[in-house]
């Protein structure tokens, strides 16, 4: 072969291969999508249609169901409120884990290490329980505290690890010169890990918002957005998949439009996770 | 300093810790350990749902009844199966991703890459299940219709017995394996220039080079990014559930479905399905025992 072909489509390989990975990653994310926008007759066909009339119909199909919408809303009050409720208890022990010496810190963190990695199966039966004892079953109130099994390991953890990389000298100055530890907290160190405290909540409220297991099981009436998107596909035996796929893409639009606006500190807050 | 002022500072410090920390601790505490301490309990006793009056302790009948539980020991196989597979699946092809951009794309294209790769991890999972059970549908599927132009009869690959696990493998696969590239290449960033151009001038080959300082480099973070998948791969719920049931049959069913169908969605048997989640329960604490190990060496 001629050398100058070799090494031009040696240059060239990677390019393709690229082109491969990343229509694997985008081809499904694409389909459904683009399938929620097909009216039924291009949707439901042997031949699927990659050039198509598109239609909101699906959309207001969904969109006109009472029980897709109160889901939105549950979801719209379950998640902030989770999320609220991490930032509110998880950031000062994240504060008291870094700082002040205790004994047992060590001890604590991984105790709280190995509840980040909890299954949730193992806590699901007694909590439906505890909830059905206390009446709670069912109530927003149930699914956030029980919520905050997820989100309070995470921001204790990871604000723990972001507090500790800064420096203290400012801190100590603040002590010394009789600032109370609370004023130090609230305002020397909380201002300084903001962008830090940013993408540990766009993190935990994309868990959240994803959550399906115990919103599935701990919810009968006051399900969340992923508990009514599956239900689509759950209703008799035919899959309506035309508001399956239009529910599934209303569901994606959050954590999408979160990663794309905080795309770099995403790529760069992994590394810490 | 006297010791009596050491006291004070050390005894202001416990109660700072305890007034910043308590509360995130007593909720802890409320929603993980208080559960699963009923969990212990409730394996002990024979409690029924639709019965959940009569309560008796039965010791360890419960435990007994799982060893000779043919569909138990299947569920405990199938998660294992399940998570070993996406584990390596994704690990080895993360890996490869990741040589693969760290060694021909650099700069604004390699951003723009390690953002796509993001996106299959933050989308939810429900809307990753629903969209590939469409994608594969044997009718209306479109890897059915592509299979069809080159002359393949439609693949059942959800309702087939043997293609059922595979498939949701290769789901879960596709969620995770962009994400590992993220981290693993992440921390080929971190890894010093100097000794690789040293042993590059020295004559080390590419291979020697990724064998004997890139791969050292890597290996904490490649053991905490086992770590976490196989965590995770333990619960699969949300993705088994809404792909297959755990069908065709019992084939899918991973031990947290069978926790379900047995404690909630059918039977009922609470009991029973605690003992279940305190083995699932103790398998993870053993994962998490070995990797802490691990990661500390």
């Amino acid at each position: 072969m001629d050398p100058k072909i070799g090494s031009s489509i040696k240059k060239i390989l990677p390019y393709i291969v690229l082109l491969i990975i990343i229509v694997i990653i985008l081809f499904p994310i694409y389909w459904i999508i683009a399938s929620s926008f097909k009216f039924k007759k291009d949707l439901l066909t042997l031949e699927p249609k990659f050039v198509f009339k598109p239609t909101l119909s699906n959309y207001v199909t969904v969109l006109r169901r009472g029980r897709f919408i109160d889901a939105l809303i549950n979801s719209l009050i379950v998640v902030p409120l989770s999320l609220s409720i991490g930032i509110l208890l998880g950031v000062p022990a994240a504060y008291a884990f870094a700082r002040i010496k205790f004994r047992y810190t060590k001890n604590l963190k991984f105790w709280v290490l190995s509840l980040r990695f909890l299954p949730p199966v193992a806590v699901v039966i007694p909590l439906y329980l505890i909830w059905i004892t206390f009446r709670l079953l069912d109530t927003y109130f149930a699914l956030i505290l029980t919520y905050s099994l997820i989100s309070l390991p995470i921001f204790i953890l990871l604000m723990s690890e972001y507090i500790s990389g800064l420096s203290v000298a400012m801190e100590e100055a603040a002590l010394v010169e009789g600032a109370s530890r609370f004023q130090v907290f609230y305002k020397i160190t909380l201002p300084n890990v903001m962008p830090a405290l940013m993408s540990t909540m766009t993190f935990t409220f994309m868990m959240l918002w994803n959550e399906f297991f115990l919103a599935f099981i701990l919810m009968q009436e006051k399900f969340t957005l992923p508990v009514a998107v599956a239900a689509f596909a759950a209703i008799g035996v035919e899959v309506p998949w035309a508001e399956v796929c239009a529910s599934a893409s209303i569901l994606m639009i959050p954590p999408l439009i979160l990663v794309a606006i905080f795309r770099r500190a995403m790529v760069s807050f992994f590394l810490k996770v | 300093m006297s010791i009596s002022l050491w006291r004070t500072i050390i005894a202001k410090q416990s109660k700072e810790f305890f007034l910043f920390s308590f509360p995130a601790i007593a909720v802890l505490l409320l929603i993980a350990i208080y559960p699963i301490v009923v969990a212990i309990t409730l394996s002990l006793q024979n409690v029924d749902l639709r019965m959940p009056w009569t309560r008796e302790f039965v010791g360890f009948t419960n435990y007994i009844r799982l060893v000779s539980d043919r569909r138990f020991l299947n569920s405990l196989k199938v998660s294992l199966i399940y998570a070993t597979a996406t584990l390596s699946l994704s690990i080895l092809i993360g890996l490869a991703l990741a040589f693969f951009v760290q060694e021909y794309f650099k700069g604004k294209l390699k951003n723009i890459i390690l953002f796509l790769f993001l996106l299959p991890f933050v989308i939810p999972r429900v809307s990753v299940a629903l969209m590939w059970k469409f994608m594969y549908s044997p009718l209306l599927g479109v890897y059915n219709y592509f299979l069809g132009r080159v002359g393949i009869h439609p693949i059942p690959f959800l309702s087939s017995p043997k293609l059922a696990l595979p498939s949701i493998v290769a789901v879960d696969t596709w969620q995770w394996c962009f994400f590992i590239a993220i981290l693993i290449a992440s921390s080929m960033e971190l890894i010093p220039k100097a000794p690789i151009e040293a042993a590059r001038l020295d004559g080390a080959s590419k291979l020697q080079v990724i064998m004997y300082i890139t791969f050292p480099f890597l290996k904490p973070s490649l053991i905490f990014i086992i770590f976490i998948k196989w965590v995770e791969s333990l619960r699969t719920f949300d993705l088994i559930f809404n792909m297959t049931r755990g069908g065709p049959g019992i084939v899918t069913e991973t031990l947290d479905l069978y926790v379900y169908t047995q404690g909630i969605a059918s039977a009922g048997e609470i009991s029973y399905a605690s003992s279940m989640a305190i083995v699932m329960l103790i398998i993870t604490i053993l994962i998490i025992t070995v990797a802490s190990k691990w990661i500390q060496k």
